[in-house]
């Protein structure tokens, strides 16, 4: 029986890191959309995993062939990279930035869970989002660029945006059917 | 897999160009065009890589990578330190395809050289 993936789509930090480890896993999960800031009180659940950060574990845990994370990425993700004040994170940034300097991927020669966690949740956060797209810190943009144009990262995280749009879309039909009656 | 040999270029008479979008064809002339010039190209070859994992700004590897690859490969295994600060994102692809294609010697890299950070133009 497939697992059941609920993600807020609202969240300040959208479940990017579980959506695409989900993927990446190869775990059979149904993905299903709430169009709110939160469900149960965080940005996503897993059947009874409450959180992005426990949601990747699990993942892991159950998936370790292909979900085997480093906790230095892991921790980074979830611990700085989540806060939405760009001073705290600006050393982080520049410290990524240096690493990539000699490097395609955050380990290996092609793109792996370690990826998943910081891409994920660049990808979520906004204060980051755009000094990636400012292109101040050169190796982060074209990693991140690289890895947008992933089917499993930024297609991923497309494909979300699309069924967020589309519930959207209804809810709005929905709501004039309602009015007319 | 593809196999980087001496004369790599033998691999271009294969090349379906077809195959490839517009964008990528523009790119592929342009690899190419760069890469016969070396090394004196090598600074616009930074510039190019600066931006773009591979030389087509795919997601693998494709036979491009490997040509240029073979004629870049004399000028980057004698690079010094300060050679490979100067064009780190020529030495980041250059790991990148000696890993991911087939390479017999492979070029040693020091990928924790400490470089400093490349102010935006």
């Amino acid at each position: 029986m497939p697992q059941k993936l609920t993600v807020a789509s609202k969240a300040p930090l959208v479940a990017y890191p579980a959506l695409i480890a989900a993927q990446i896993a190869g775990a059979d999960v149904d993905v299903a959309i709430v169009d709110a800031a939160d469900v149960d009180g965080v940005p996503a659940t897993l059947d009874s995993v409450k959180g992005t950060d426990k949601i990747v574990e699990a993942l892991a845990a159950a998936h370790p062939a292909n979900l085997k994370y480093d906790s230095k990425w892991f921790d980074l993700a979830f611990g700085l990279f989540s806060s939405k004040n760009f001073k705290d994170i600006a050393p982080q940034l520049e410290q990524l930035n240096d690493f990539l300097n000699f490097r395609s991927y955050l380990s290996g020669y092609s793109a792996g869970v370690n990826d998943v966690l910081i891409w994920g949740v660049l990808r979520a956060n906004g204060v980051l989002g755009a000094a990636v797209k400012s292109g101040t810190y050169v190796n982060i943009t074209r990693w991140y660029n690289h890895l947008d144009q992933n089917v499993k990262f930024g297609g991923a995280v497309q494909d979300f945006l699309n069924s967020v749009q589309d519930l959207r879309k209804q809810a709005k039909v929905g709501q004039k059917k309602e009015s007319k009656a | 897999v593809l196999k980087i040999q001496p004369s790599n270029d033998d691999i271009l008479k294969e090349i379906k160009f077809e195959s490839f979008t517009a964008s990528q064809q523009a790119l592929i002339h342009q690899s190419l065009t760069l890469s016969s010039r070396l090394p004196e190209s090598l600074p616009e070859m930074n510039d190019v890589l600066r931006q773009s994992t591979y030389m087509l700004n795919t997601q693998k590897p494709t036979e491009i990578d490997s040509v240029v690859f073979g004629r870049a490969e004399r000028f980057v295994r004698k690079f010094s330190n300060e050679d490979a600060v100067t064009h780190r994102h020529v030495v980041r692809w250059a790991d990148l395809v000696q890993n991911r294609l087939k390479v017999d010697d492979k070029i040693a890299f020091e990928l924790d050289l400490a470089a400093p950070r490349e102010i935006k133009k």
